[in-house]
């Protein structure tokens, strides 16, 4: 995996709107790093600016949270969670990119290509590593961050883990991690059923058929959510076992109450054998299994748990990024 | 203000990142305005609320943004207060934040030339839009996405009080005072809770219940404690704005209007008094949550083809 965007960007100096011209398929026609048609805000302490990262792949969404008053420490870029999941983890990211930028860290959130407010791409893992990347570039840029780190949410950790290979210093830290792709898409097709039973709709199609209907078609439902072959097909072959760090790396793991846990202990052996520094922090949030935006779980606020296990997340990213110093 | 820059691969429309001051505070937006020929009239999306963020589920909302913009309309999707990308903590009301958040969303997208609006509410997104867009005249119409208009258990009703409050108020009076349609749905109105309030007194003096007892449940429609923004939706209704109802054959919030006397009443007479201001819209299937991608299709194309009637142009096939 390469950090190969060199498009040029653009100036915004905390313009709300950006004062340059990009022609449709091509590069933008400035010099510096920024976000075309972007918009800026300071929420307390944390400065934000929201636009969009014009690059040959297609534009993406990017929001970046930096402290209002110094330069970063450092940037972590947010790989999250797709589905029904990234819609119950949002303010959580958001949350937590506020708390970091108050502490002195930017924080880089955006829409993988497809989704969300970014621009209609081809999805798949590394198409999505790919924009992880790319992101991480234009931050660093912008911010002029020089330490750089990952988050992985859900099935995001299977991209945030890929990206952090080509950093070869960045620690990397990893929301209830999904650790086998087929796992995940097991869980999800079966929450499917689940939610159907909750919506009094007519049972949907076997996990058989609706995979014959992702070969047939290259995309299936899955929850009012479009699932493409070339999604399914990468990730449904991914297993975060396989991403072998070529040096001792720090990692973070927190895994949710859930299935998802009982494989963590598993993966941070793994990383340990390899010589990896893992520290594994448990978080009292059960996962949603079933996706249904009702739980306590899910709520849109953040509970004191919650504000506990980011403080946490906090605390280690700044502690190895001083000790990697 | 410079131009903005294209940000798609399609040339058909521009993306622009905003934030919005509402109360104190600060909501994110995206615009999405067409490249060339827009029309006067532009489409406000309002998201559900918790759990949801400015491209809603599957990123409809967006889809429809850029859909509208090939048809020449403009339209802004936000996140409310606590949600997505905004400040500030998500609450639940009828009124205050959410109606603010809403009101600011309306401006924003006027102050970008829009004369006239339409405005898209799912399901909880359609009530403060409906107490927002009473209280303005530039309303051209809403559509309402399985909105939760019979709230679940007494605890999420509005107090009598709160129910007093909705009709004595400045703008429903002047409604009464200027508006002949309005005043006749008014009167009728309150006559027939009148005669609902006279008739129950009558029963319990008639049988000697106490008026502190539970009544028993009983199956089929009950009486019922009514439609929330009842008095908003009759005023935009007979005002002559468009207000369509959409619901899935196996919605919650469709459940519970039909299951609740009174509200059907409600809807049944703003009907029979402007059909072709109240269209009621019921698809097979579950709309609530936008849980079913064909659904959402058939969503968006309702939606596109009421933007393009209200601005006297047929859809094109881009759009």
């Amino acid at each position: 995996m390469t950090t190969s965007a060199n498009w040029p960007v653009a100036a915004s100096g905390g313009k709300p709107q950006a004062d340059v011209t990009v022609e449709p398929n091509g590069p933008v026609a400035c010099a510096e790093a920024s976000l075309v048609n972007s918009a800026r805000t300071v929420v307390g302490t944390v400065l934000e600016d929201a636009g969009f990262l014009v690059r040959p792949d297609g534009a993406l969404f990017v929001v970046l949270h930096r402290p209002v008053d110094r330069p970063p420490s450092g940037l972590l870029t947010v790989c999250s969670s797709l589905f029904a999941e990234q819609h119950t983890d949002y303010r959580r990211e958001v949350c937590l990119a506020r708390l970091l930028a108050s502490a002195g860290v930017a924080v880089a959130r955006f829409h993988y290509r497809s989704l969300g407010n970014s621009a209609p791409g081809p999805a798949s893992l590394d198409a999505f590593t790919q924009d992880a990347l790319d992101v991480t570039q234009a931050a660093q840029r912008l911010t002029s961050a020089s330490r750089v780190a990952f988050l992985g949410v859900g099935v995001g950790s299977l991209v945030a883990s890929r990206a952090w290979l080509a950093h070869p210093d960045a620690p990397l830290l990893l929301w209830k991690p999904v650790i086998d792709g087929a796992q995940y898409f097991r869980n999800l097709f079966r929450a499917r059923l689940i939610a159907a039973t909750r919506a009094r709709g007519p049972r949907p199609a076997a996990t058989d058929e609706l995979l014959a209907k992702l070969v047939d078609e290259g995309h299936a439902d899955v929850m009012g959510f479009t699932v493409t072959a070339s999604l399914y097909a990468s990730l449904v072959a991914s297993r975060l076992t396989e991403t072998l760090p070529g040096q001792p790396r720090r990692i973070l793991l927190q895994p949710f109450r859930g299935a998802r846990a009982t494989s963590v202990e598993r993966l941070a052996a793994d990383w340990r054998a390899r010589g990896c520094l893992v520290d594994l922090q448990p978080v009292k949030l059960a996962e949603d299994p079933w996706y249904i935006p009702d739980g306590a779980a899910v709520a849109a606020s953040v509970h004191d748990t919650e504000e506990q296990f980011m403080a946490n997340a906090r605390d280690w990213l700044l502690s190895s990024w001083e000790s990697g110093e | 203000m410079s131009s903005p820059a294209l940000v798609a691969s399609a040339d058909t429309y521009l993306e622009t990142a905003r934030y919005l001051q509402s109360g104190t505070e600060t909501l994110f937006a995206v615009y999405t305005s067409p490249v060339s020929a827009r029309t006067d009239l532009g489409v406000l999306l309002v998201h559900s609320g918790p759990n949801n963020f400015s491209a809603h589920r599957n990123g409809v909302w967006t889809d429809i943004s850029r859909r509208l913009a090939c048809e020449g309309i403009p339209s802004l999707r936000f996140d409310f207060a606590g949600t997505g990308e905004s400040s500030g903590e998500f609450v639940l009301r009828l009124d205050g934040q959410p109606v603010t958040d809403v009101t600011a969303a309306m401006d924003a997208l006027r102050a970008t030339g829009c004369r006239r609006l339409l405005i898209i509410g799912s399901c909880f997104g359609g009530i403060p839009s409906v107490v927002a867009g009473v209280a303005r005249g530039d309303v051209a119409g809403m559509i309402l996405v399985s909105p939760p208009l019979v709230m679940p258990g007494a605890g999420g009703m509005a107090s009598f009080r709160e129910r007093l409050g909705e009709v004595i108020n400045r703008p429903a009076l002047r409604a009464i005072a200027t508006n002949r349609e309005y005043r006749r749905w008014f009167l009728a109105r309150f006559a027939s809770l009148a005669w609902t309030r006279a008739t129950i007194q009558l029963r319990r003096l008639a049988s000697r219940t106490p008026a502190s007892r539970t009544p028993e449940p009983s199956a089929g429609a009950r009486p019922g404690r009514g439609m929330l923004i009842e008095s908003e939706l009759a005023r935009l209704v007979m005002t002559g704005n468009h207000i369509e109802l959409v619901y899935g054959t196996s919605d919650d919030n469709l459940v519970r209007i039909e299951g609740d006397a009174e509200a059907s009443r409600s809807l049944r007479r703003l009907r029979d008094r402007r059909p072709a201001g109240l269209v009621w819209t019921v698809f097979d299937g579950a709309v609530h949550g936008l849980e079913d991608v064909a659904l959402q299709e058939q969503l968006i194309r309702l939606i596109l083809g009421r933007a393009c009637d209200l601005t006297g142009r047929p859809p094109t096939a881009a759009g």
